[in-house]
């Protein structure tokens, strides 16, 4: 994800802000290591320079904690850590 | 706001942050993104982030020649400084993160958090500093120079870092969002990060300190020696360990109208169980 940020920051942030056109608060939760934080940033700065009234961006960077979902695809966290509520997550017949 | 325009701020604020004289075209359509298949879209987009990086500004090329040298000379003086003796008391002085167990939701406000742990730092100690093994785990740094470094990647971060950050002479916050941090995995509160720490592991001590001399070299690059306020960085892995988590996301949850997931394709078809809106 690092070594194709710049493209990615642009159609991940157009995806989601164009979801505030419809959408009055959009919950964002993400698993992208570093590239979480320039998310956020870039982001907010888009959220800020749009100055759209009554519209929210909640942004939750979860990391390797949604692997929760899927523990035997994930990474090494999930196999060796127990977490207390295992269906918080979950994969949809799309995934 | 139409998507058009959407694409066109989101190019203005690309191409302002990479000093472009005007701003870049959007990425081209990738197949496949976002949905199921992300067969093609990294690809796509990397060629294209090396292609924008190429035509960044001077001032961005130059910044990031300036930057680099600077944290050089950094990280090789918190290299000498940051030792097992002397880790407690410069951690005291200069680094504060206030342990979370939950967030409230305050449904007519943004909320922004995220967290930089780790291995980034002790990343960026490995690929600029000249490494002290007791003090380093990672032995081949070259593509972590090329993810975050030869990208453009680290000097994007920086600058957007420079753009939130509050600088008061002595301390530096982030405002308005929660940007977390933890010196080991995320798996313990900064003050159990620091009593295990004098327990007897080499490996923890390494990553604990490489960790704090790569934290503290690229700050006092950017910002000069201050003390840094982070909030919590182990919240996500604790809160799910403790179970906890389903109520910070549940107050959220129930006043989105939508929940979009930014995550890896391991992870598609992602849900967060009982979010009674559209999932994507």
């Amino acid at each position: 994800m690092h070594a194709c940020w710049a493209a990615a920051l642009q159609a991940i942030t157009g995806h989601i802000l164009a979801r505030l056109e419809t959408d009055d608060r959009v919950l964002v939760i993400t698993q992208s290591a570093v590239f979480a934080a320039l998310l956020g940033l870039f982001l907010r700065a888009a959220k800020e320079a749009m100055a759209l009234e009554g519209k929210q961006i909640f942004f939750f960077d979860l990391g390797q904690v949604l692997d929760s979902a899927t523990p035997e695809l994930g990474g090494i966290w999930i196999t060796r850590h127990e977490v207390g509520d295992p269906s918080l997550f979950y994969l949809t017949a799309r995934g | 706001m139409a998507a058009e325009a959407v694409d066109r701020l989101c190019a203005g604020l690309l191409g302002n942050l990479l000093g472009m004289p005007s701003p870049p075209a959007p990425p081209p359509a990738a197949a496949g993104w976002p949905g199921e298949s992300p067969a093609g879209w990294e690809q796509a987009w990397e060629a294209t982030t090396r292609s924008l990086v190429g035509q960044a500004g001077a001032g961005f090329q130059e910044g990031r020649r300036v930057r680099e040298a600077a944290i050089v000379s950094a990280l090789a003086r918190q290299a000498a400084a940051v030792e097992p003796g002397t880790l407690h008391r410069i951690v005291a002085e200069r680094i504060a993160i206030e342990r979370q167990d939950r967030f409230a939701c305050d449904p007519d406000r943004d909320f922004w958090y995220f967290k930089i742990n780790h291995g980034f730092w002790e990343q960026l100690y490995g690929i600029h500093g000249v490494v002290d093994p007791t003090k380093m785990r990672f032995t081949a740094s070259v593509r972590y120079r090329e993810a975050y470094v030869d990208s453009g990647f680290a000097a994007a971060l920086e600058s957007l870092i420079l753009a939130f950050a509050s600088d008061d002479g002595q301390t530096i916050t982030f405002p308005g969002m929660h940007f977390g941090m933890s010196l080991e995995a995320g798996n313990h509160d900064h003050e159990t990060v620091l009593r295990r720490f004098s327990l007897p592991s080499p490996l923890r001590q390494a990553v604990v300190l490489g960790a704090t001399i790569g934290l503290l070299g690229v700050f006092d690059t950017l910002f000069g020696e201050r003390r840094l306020r982070f909030a919590d960085g182990s919240f996500p892995k604790r809160a799910a360990m403790e179970g906890t988590l389903r109520e910070t996301l549940g107050a959220f949850a129930r006043v989105a109208d939508r929940v979009v997931f930014v995550v890896p394709p391991h992870l598609s078809g992602l849900a967060l169980d009982g979010a009674a809106v559209p999932q994507e």
